[in-house]
């Protein structure tokens, strides 16, 4: 069970662990920093278009959470949809990954999968090459860390 | 000329699990679809309520047309009547028997869930 299941550092660990993890940021202003895996969106603006452009490739996660989508309504809402759709042509033009997480704090937040491809056929993206996706950026990046044997 | 017989429109059953109040859940759902994809769909997806299991679980019908709409829906209603989709069904009664081994799990997640 434990092994299943990835931690979200704010730090990367300055000795090798025993767990797997990615280290996430919630500030896009950290786009630029090397040990960064993941970052969470959560205003969107010309400056991280220029940012995400300028962020050399090295298979960044873009994180949008459903709990912040839940927060708008109606011509916002929209809005937000069409920004998804951009961030997703935007993260395959470069290398990046989109990452479309629930942000839960209680079961009664959760997402199923099946609400997780509704969503995405929504914003035009094709739930079966994102999931696929998905599972090969989270393997690329879980992959590549030296782990401490716990014996 | 071939006869063809009038068909009925085809019915999916959602579980939902939401911790508000049946019927408070579905008119949030109504304006929700209507807010989001326009009054005629909302219309158009005959969303009914059906059944209430226990407090927290609810079943929910609609077109299985517009299948895709109404679960976006659910997934995107406010934080403070946020419904989960456990499970969706062609027929209720399957969605029935499905429903007791949910519960269970449920109730040993939530530890709220009654057995009725």
């Amino acid at each position: 069970m434990e092994a299943n299941v990835i931690r979200l550092l704010k730090k990367k660990p300055l000795a090798s662990t025993t767990f797997p993890y990615l280290v996430a940021s919630n500030n896009y202003h950290d786009l630029a920093s090397k040990d960064l895996d993941l970052v969470e969106i959560t205003d969107i603006d010309q400056q991280f278009y220029e940012m995400l452009k300028h962020t050399p490739s090295k298979k960044l996660g873009i994180e949008i959470t459903v709990s912040r989508l839940r927060a708008t309504n109606g011509q916002k809402l929209a809005k937000n949809i069409a920004l998804i759709k951009a961030i997703h042509s935007l993260t395959e033009k470069y290398g990046n990954q989109l990452v479309l997480t629930s942000g839960a704090s209680s079961v009664f937040e959760m997402v199923s999968g099946r609400c997780f491809d509704a969503l995405l056929k929504l914003c035009d993206i094709k739930p079966e090459t994102y999931w696929i996706s998905l599972n090969n950026w989270l393997e690329h990046k879980i992959s590549m860390r030296c782990y401490a044997c716990d014996a | 000329m071939p006869v063809t017989l009038k068909r009925r429109y085809k019915r999916r059953y959602i579980l939902v699990l939401c911790n508000s109040s049946s019927e408070e859940l579905i008119s949030i759902t109504r304006s929700k679809a209507a807010d989001m994809f326009g009054y005629v769909l909302a219309q158009k997806a005959f969303l009914k309520l059906i059944d209430k299991i226990g407090p927290d679980l609810h079943v929910i019908r609609c077109r299985s047309e517009f299948l895709g709409e109404v679960l976006c829906v659910l997934t995107l209603i406010d934080n403070e009547h946020s419904a989960v989709v456990l499970d969706i069904s062609g027929t209720l009664r399957s969605l029935r028997t499905r429903v007791v081994i949910k519960k269970n799990v449920l109730g040993t997640v939530l530890g709220t869930i009654t057995k009725s």
